[in-house]
């Protein structure tokens, strides 16, 4: 290849019908659910199916919200993820700063046992989990899916955030030890700032891991915590599936993800893989 | 106490004492419970036998569980050797020589974010036999469609598909990560020399990503082990047993069987698989490799 072949129209045309298809298809799936959500189930059977240009309707939304009421699904999950984000973000970035800038004896086995810890499969956790739930009495409390997506949340947070740590110069402890700061002051008035785009990649990772989570929810969640990922999942009866109000549904939980991934794209690539193999 | 052990208790304190409870404490207690006949009745009764090694014994003459060991790795190599060769193919060629606009990135990694559930579920509706969109593509070409998750094989396939569609933009990521790494003096050489563009991956490109590329396939190893939720919404692990991988296996024991002990033996042979590989990874960063 060479620059005059690059300015090549037939060459632009090209690429641009390459990226077309591509897009088009990593995309077709996401289009036939929001198109289903807008349709009436009779419409769906039509020679062109979901495509068909009639049978528009927002029923499938009218019955999500109001009739079943999504939303309070949708509250349980934001109040399950924040709550467990919140727990993950604070404990994390005093363990993330003290794995990334103390020296000290099993410090890098330490690091290597956060790294494993993240590995763990949910499934192998969640019976052990389920049984020690009901030990304590708290089967479809909250707290405990909070505590369960804890046990992911908080070892990814501390490996997110110690590169965070890490870049930063050695100067900054010298000159907070000449102001006369003390090891807890160092780290909220100096470090804590500094590190805040950790921080807040790994907030929003969190909540979305969270927010994804299905297998908890369907060991560990009754009537009083059920979440919008197994509301959604109820829409599959023995009998039937009604993907109207499913797809519907499924919009709802995807919009604010995909405002999120708009806000992660531009740290995705470094600090996710950076962190991936810090040991 | 001396000064150093306070300051490391406070900050290692409440992530350490966090992680003890909730998760190495439920670890220990699963391989605890894996040396007894317990299910759901007896444990909680305090009725459950010992039985040494027994749960171990019976998981490997257990042919359900042997054959979801062996679709798991089938569904880990199949879904990670396909996912590497589009990651890096569409790397390559987007990086390199396409060079789009950074909003094509969001749109092609976008899948990435969706929720494993409604993945599940929309690959199911894709391919369901009365409404699904692919059921009627092929009554357009005056064609059959087969039952697509109602034939063992088939359903493994798409099973496979959904899992391609939504990770592989995952692998892509960490390639493309990797490729803003390589010096482009080399490649630029080569262009002069009147090289082309296969010469610069052949020679240049493909060796300066080798360690990239193992991390990618490790960490994406690591994943898979974790897949279960996307299965259970689209096939329930169906027909018959054609999508039990390990992870369906252990919930179907625990669920439906009640089966505490045998479903934890299974449960910590997964964890020290992940480990172990957890493990590797580290060891191949502590060599170099460093995306």
């Amino acid at each position: 290849m060479n620059s005059s072949q690059h300015h090549h129209p037939g060459r632009k045309l090209a690429s641009w019908v390459f990226l077309g298809v591509l897009v088009a298809v990593q995309l077709f799936p996401i289009l036939v659910i929001a198109l289903t959500s807008m349709k009436t189930p009779i419409s769906l059977l039509d020679d062109l199916g979901v495509f068909s240009p009639s049978g528009f309707f927002m029923g499938n939304y009218q019955r999500v919200l109001v009739d079943d009421g999504f939303m309070e699904y949708v509250s349980t999950s934001l109040v399950i993820a924040v709550s467990s984000t919140a727990l993950s973000i604070i404990c994390g970035s005093l363990a993330a700063y003290a794995l990334a800038r103390f020296n000290f004896r099993g410090r890098t086995y330490l690091a290597l046992g956060i790294l494993c810890s993240r590995m763990v499969p949910p499934v192998a956790l969640a019976l052990p989990a389920f049984i020690l739930l009901r030990f304590f009495g708290a089967v479809d409390h909250s707290i405990g899916l909070i505590l369960a997506h804890t046990t992911f949340n908080l070892p990814f947070a501390i490996w997110l955030m110690m590169p965070f740590f890490e870049i930063l110069p050695k100067d900054f402890d010298d000159a907070a030890a000449m102001d006369g700061l003390g090891a807890i002051q160092t780290f909220r008035i100096i470090f804590l700032p500094l590190a805040t785009p950790g921080l807040i990649v790994a907030s929003i990772f969190c909540f979305l891991m969270s927010w994804n989570d299905f297998l908890y929810s369907l060991i560990l969640a009754g009537s009083e915590t059920r979440t919008a990922p197994l509301a959604i999942n109820a829409y599959m009866t023995a009998d039937q599936i009604e993907w109207g109000p499913m797809t519907a549904s499924s919009m709802l939980v995807l919009v604010p993800v995909f405002f999120l991934c708009r806000y992660l794209q531009n740290h995705m690539i470094g600090d996710l893989t950076a962190g991936g193999v810090k040991g | 106490m001396n000064e150093s052990v306070k300051k490391l208790s406070f900050f290692l304190g409440p992530s350490g004492i966090l992680l003890l409870g909730i998760l190495i404490f439920p670890i220990l207690y699963s391989f605890g419970l894996s040396f007894f006949d317990a299910n759901g009745a007896t444990w909680f009764r305090g009725e459950a036998t010992f039985l040494g090694i027994g749960n171990y014994v019976n998981l490997f003459q257990d042919g359900s569980f042997l054959n979801s060991v062996k679709l798991l790795a089938l569904y880990i190599v199949v879904t990670t050797v396909l996912e590497l060769i589009l990651a890096l193919g569409f790397a390559l060629v987007l990086d390199q020589v396409i060079k789009p606009p950074k909003w094509i990135y969001t749109l092609i990694i976008l899948p990435m974010f969706v929720l494993p559930v409604v993945s599940g579920l929309t690959f199911r509706y894709l391919f369901d036999p009365d409404s699904g969109i692919i059921g009627t593509v092929f009554l357009w070409a005056s064609l059959e469609p087969p039952d697509f998750l109602g034939d063992p094989t088939l359903a493994f396939v798409l099973v496979v598909l959904q899992d391609i569609w939504r990770m592989w933009p995952f692998l892509f990521m960490i390639i493309l990560a990797g490729l803003k790494g390589i010096p482009k003096d080399p490649i630029e050489a080569i262009k002069m020399d009147g090289g082309n563009f296969f010469q610069s991956c052949r020679f240049v490109i493909l060796p300066a990503l080798a360690p990239t590329i193992l991390v990618a396939t490790l960490l994406k190893v690591i994943e898979s082990l974790k897949a279960f939720t996307e299965i259970y919404v689209m096939t329930g692990g169906g027909p018959g047993e054609s999508t039990t991988i390990l992870s369906m296996y252990i919930i179907k024991q625990i669920t439906d069987f009640s089966a505490y002990g045998f479903g934890s033996a299974a449960s910590c042979l997964l964890i020290l698989v992940g480990i172990g590989l957890t493990i590797t990874l580290a060891a191949f960063k502590r060599q170099g490799a460093r995306p």
